[in-house]
């Protein structure tokens, strides 16, 4: 599994999630830690994963550097 | 390694009626749940783990319940005790950790919840119903 990489100084990544387990699967997929999982209120988008650090998704083979500056 | 990181409230530590499963009503110490497959290390005694807070003036409407805030908690971790499995292939978790809190009230500032990141990882990978909530909620 590819490694995670976080920026230590964002403290929190917020992701929406149809149900609660798809906040579980992310976790386990990218390599993230779950903090919360949340009701939304909305009809669609029904749970929000809340992650520690800013979470990155794993960066395909032929990305670089300046791929992900912001 | 996947860890499940539960904290709970030590003995007699104020407001242990207001702690309950909502689906039960049942009495419990259990304060949070993590759940950490990012081989960061684990909490240690003087961990705050962070409380999500809904402020009225900050609800976007299309997700009225969400929490709009957080903050380190009023709890803090004095006990850091680890269980592991005695065969670890095929199991849900490579360890369980339970960190034992005491209430230890702080005025933490209140930071906003960052933007919400929507993805085909939303929608357990379902690509087509990621596409159906692009279509309608752009077009």
């Amino acid at each position: 599994m590819p490694k995670p990489r976080y920026d230590e100084e964002k403290n929190v990544s917020r992701h929406a999630a149809a149900d609660k387990d798809c906040c579980d699967e992310m976790e386990a997929k990218y390599g993230w830690k779950l903090l919360d999982v949340e009701e939304t209120g909305n009809s669609i988008l029904e749970a929000d994963c809340v992650f520690e650090g800013k979470t990155e998704f794993p960066r395909a083979f032929n990305e670089t550097d300046n791929d992900w500056e912001d | 390694m996947r860890k499940w990181i539960i904290f709970r409230a030590d003995k007699r530590q104020p407001n242990w009626k207001e702690r309950k499963f909502q689906h039960s009503g049942s009495l419990t110490n259990i304060l949070a749940e993590h759940f950490d497959s990012s081989g960061r290390e684990i909490p240690e005694p003087g961990y705050r783990p962070p409380e999500f807070i809904r402020v009225e003036d900050a609800i976007d409407p299309q997700f009225p319940a969400a929490k709009t805030h957080y903050r380190k908690s009023d709890w803090e971790v004095v006990r850091v005790e680890t269980y592991t499995p005695d065969i670890p292939v095929g199991t849900d978790f490579g360890m369980i950790v339970i960190c034992t809190c005491q209430y230890n009230p702080i005025d933490a500032p209140l930071k906003p919840m960052p933007e919400r990141q929507i993805s085909v990882d939303s929608f357990g990978g379902d690509a087509l119903a990621y596409q159906g909530y692009l279509v309608t909620t752009q077009g």
